[in-house]
């Protein structure tokens, strides 16, 4: 996917297709013109994100668990995307996150490895933990609980580092890396217990906000559209170390909640519930890197994203 | 959307299949849309006679999934050396000579290639098999892609050929193909051997050798030359577009029944003088500013073939029924891709007729074959 390559169709494995990010790749991929055979076990994905694609030929769907050895055949790019991601999703699935983290992640390498395919890992910004610098640079080695109860998904994904920087040091696979910060749009869970997520679900059904602690932990928020044209330019450049993605714009819960009570128009009421354990204060990207490797900059900005996800919650609110 | 379900295989394992003629016209877009849509490993073995061009196959070029080896499948020695050393899982047979003019002007080359050469391609493989252990050689299958002239020719009131038509060869071309069709027929009925074949109608879309009507068609026209249209013009063709055609092999390689044929058509019988005609127009459309349009004014009417067949039709009901296959294109649409194709790629048909690949295959390859054995 680099240089004058861009051009040519290829064939391209996307793992965790079904989920909320994947599915956005695949579409992106697939109108880039790209052959797109993705994979997903449906343990959080969910096989609606990608009704849409039921016409398109070029598109093939496999359902195949990463923690197993698998082979889609030869591929020019993988983009391994799948793990649960959510809160609520990692804390029931503690075990299976870890294994696709390790396995999974594993597993997917060594078909990149195999047919000498290019990689990029959807990283986490949760590899800072709670972090004591702010805003975090890639740089910034972070500050994780290795047995607090968010070490199932902190820990897999920096293992999934781990591993992903042994194969490229040893093995010279072509592999990429991006930390994702919070992001948000059409096809986000609606029940995944992530701010947005429920902030709008909680506003669209006319109850209670509810904000864990006083509400003044900050979060970032970068839309969907804006993540995926960062990973795609990063797919596609040499750097081989972790790169941030996210909207720098830090916003705090209780800032956030009254921007969707402005969006959807609701009148809920907000309600403070205790802050669950090792939740991090304050996490904001520091996207020096990206801007000046990828010149990438996000384009909406938070009230505009809820705008363009309010058909979607809505939709997700009636069923 | 194509969906696997858990349990489906999603590849045999990483053996080959092995492709004859690859480097042809309809080989080619086999690999490329093989290697875009399955990626599981492709060994292509051809001779690069004139009608081969490892140009088309530029963008696999160096794919690990992808190799090549040029040789003649009647060279025993070199195809049993290449089983071996590959293990293919399956064998998709296209090398043939395949141009009905250049049949009536010497037909041995056409007795040697399509009737010794498929001979010699059966007893390797089944030599093959039989080492094999048995869950391997279960699975393996040998793909015999034939031709809709080996039925003859159709009446204005006929019904289109079946897969039960018998068969009448009328040219040396069509009488080779027939007869490697029987000798295929005659391994699975005397050796069990797993080979099923089909016989397609006439292919057009990227990458055909500009000997044919419709590329000879598009160059002329856009070149201002006359467009010779044999005899009458009224001779009917049923088109089927080359990515439709490579869809329907995929299928067959997959779920085709052992010893069956089957027939791939894109229901589109058009005569020779009005797929001119829609060409024309669809090239005055393209190439608006050309001094040519409309480019019918340069149709013109030359003596016909040698026992040209009148009408070929095929009946392509018993691939959709059994297996599911439909064309993704119509022939306007068809037609639209190709010429668009060829008129964006005026450099390869330059290169294929100038014989400049040629050089580019000796720079390319001198010693290759010799280094990877």
């Amino acid at each position: 996917m680099r240089g004058t390559e861009t051009l040519t169709t290829q064939r391209v494995l996307v793992t965790g297709a079904a989920g909320f990010l994947g599915s956005h790749l695949c579409d992106a991929l697939l109108g880039e013109g790209h052959n797109v055979v993705g994979v997903d076990n449906f343990s959080t994905g969910r096989p609606v994100n990608l009704d849409h694609l039921g016409k398109d030929s070029r598109f093939t769907l496999i359902e195949q668990d990463i923690c197993t050895p698998f082979d889609a055949g030869a591929v020019d790019y993988i983009f391994n995307f799948a793990s649960p991601a959510s809160p609520a999703d990692y804390l029931r699935l503690g075990p299976e996150t870890l294994d696709v983290g390790s396995a999974g992640t594993k597993n997917t390498l060594e078909l990149a490895r195999k047919y000498r395919a290019g990689f990029l890992h959807a990283s986490t910004s949760e590899c800072y933990g709670d972090p004591d610098v702010h805003p975090q640079p890639e740089s910034y080695w972070g500050h994780v609980n290795p047995i607090g109860p968010r070490s199932v998904y902190d820990e897999a994904k920096r293992f999934s580092e781990a591993i992903i920087t042994a194969y490229h040091r040893y093995y010279d696979v072509d592999t990429h890396m991006v930390r994702i910060f919070n992001t948000y749009g059409p096809r986000l869970q609606p029940s995944d217990g992530r701010v947005i997520s429920n902030l709008m679900m909680q506003a669209i059904r006319g109850e209670d906000l509810t904000i864990y602690g006083d509400g003044r932990q900050t979060r970032s928020f970068c839309y969907v559209s804006d993540l995926i044209a960062g990973i795609l330019l990063l797919s596609r450049c040499e750097e081989h170390s972790p790169v941030n993605i996210g909207n720098p714009e830090e916003w705090t819960i209780a800032e956030c909640a009254q921007a969707v009570l402005e969006v959807t128009g609701s009148r809920s009421k907000i309600r403070h519930e205790p802050l669950p354990q090792d939740d991090p204060t304050r996490r904001r990207p520091d996207i020096t890197k990206a801007r000046a490797l990828l010149g990438w900059e996000p384009k909406i900005a938070l009230r505009q994203g809820l705008a363009l996800s309010l058909d979607y919650f809505r939709s997700q609110g009636n069923s | 959307m194509l969906i696997i379900s858990p349990g489906e295989k999603l590849l045999n394992d990483s053996s080959p299949v092995l492709v004859t003629g690859g480097a042809g016209f309809i080989g080619s877009n086999f690999i490329l849309d093989w290697l875009e849509r399955d990626g599981s490993p492709i060994l292509n073995l051809d001779k690069l006679t004139y009608a081969g061009n490892l140009q088309n196959l530029v963008s696999v070029e160096g794919k690990p999934a992808y190799s090549f080896e040029q040789g003649d499948i009647c060279d025993r020695p070199l195809v049993d050396a290449l089983l071996r050393r590959h293990q293919p899982r399956a064998i998709v047979h296209f090398a043939a000579e395949s141009h009905v003019d250049r049949s009536l002007v010497g037909p041995e080359a056409f007795v040697q290639t399509n009737i010794f050469g498929t001979f010699c391609l059966l007893e390797a493989a089944r030599a093959y098999l039989a080492e094999l252990p048995a869950e391997e050689r279960a699975g393996f299958r040998f793909l015999h892609v034939s031709t809709d002239e080996v039925y003859g020719t159709l009446g204005p009131g006929d019904a289109a050929f079946e897969e039960t038509t018998a068969y009448a060869p009328n040219s040396p071309y069509a009488a080779s193909k027939a007869a490697s069709d029987h000798l295929v027929r005659s391994y699975v009925h005397s050796y069990g051997f797993p080979a099923i074949t089909s016989n397609c109608s006439n292919n057009y879309g990227p990458y055909q050798f500009p000997e044919k009507l419709l590329p000879l068609m598009i160059a002329n026209a856009a070149a201002g030359k006359r467009l010779p249209v044999y005899g009458d013009g009224r001779q009917i063709r049923d088109w089927l577009y080359v990515g439709d055609h490579c869809s329907a092999l995929r299928l067959i390689l997959e779920r085709g029944k052992i010893g069956e044929t089957y027939n791939i058509g894109g229901h589109n019988e058009q005569a020779n003088l009005d797929t001119v005609h829609l060409l024309c127009s669809l090239l005055d459309e393209m190439l608006p500013g050309s001094p040519h349009v409309p480019h019918s004014n340069l149709i013109s009417f030359v003596t016909d073939r040698p026992g040209h067949d009148r009408r070929y039709a095929i009946n392509a009901g018993k691939i959709e029924r059994e297996l599911g296959w439909k064309p993704a294109e119509t022939f306007s649409s068809g037609l639209r891709r190709t010429v668009k194709w060829y008129l964006e790629h005026q450099d390869w048909v330059q290169q294929v007729t100038s014989g400049a690949y040629r050089q580019w295959i000796d720079t390319n390859y001198a010693g290759r074959g010799e280094a990877r054995r």
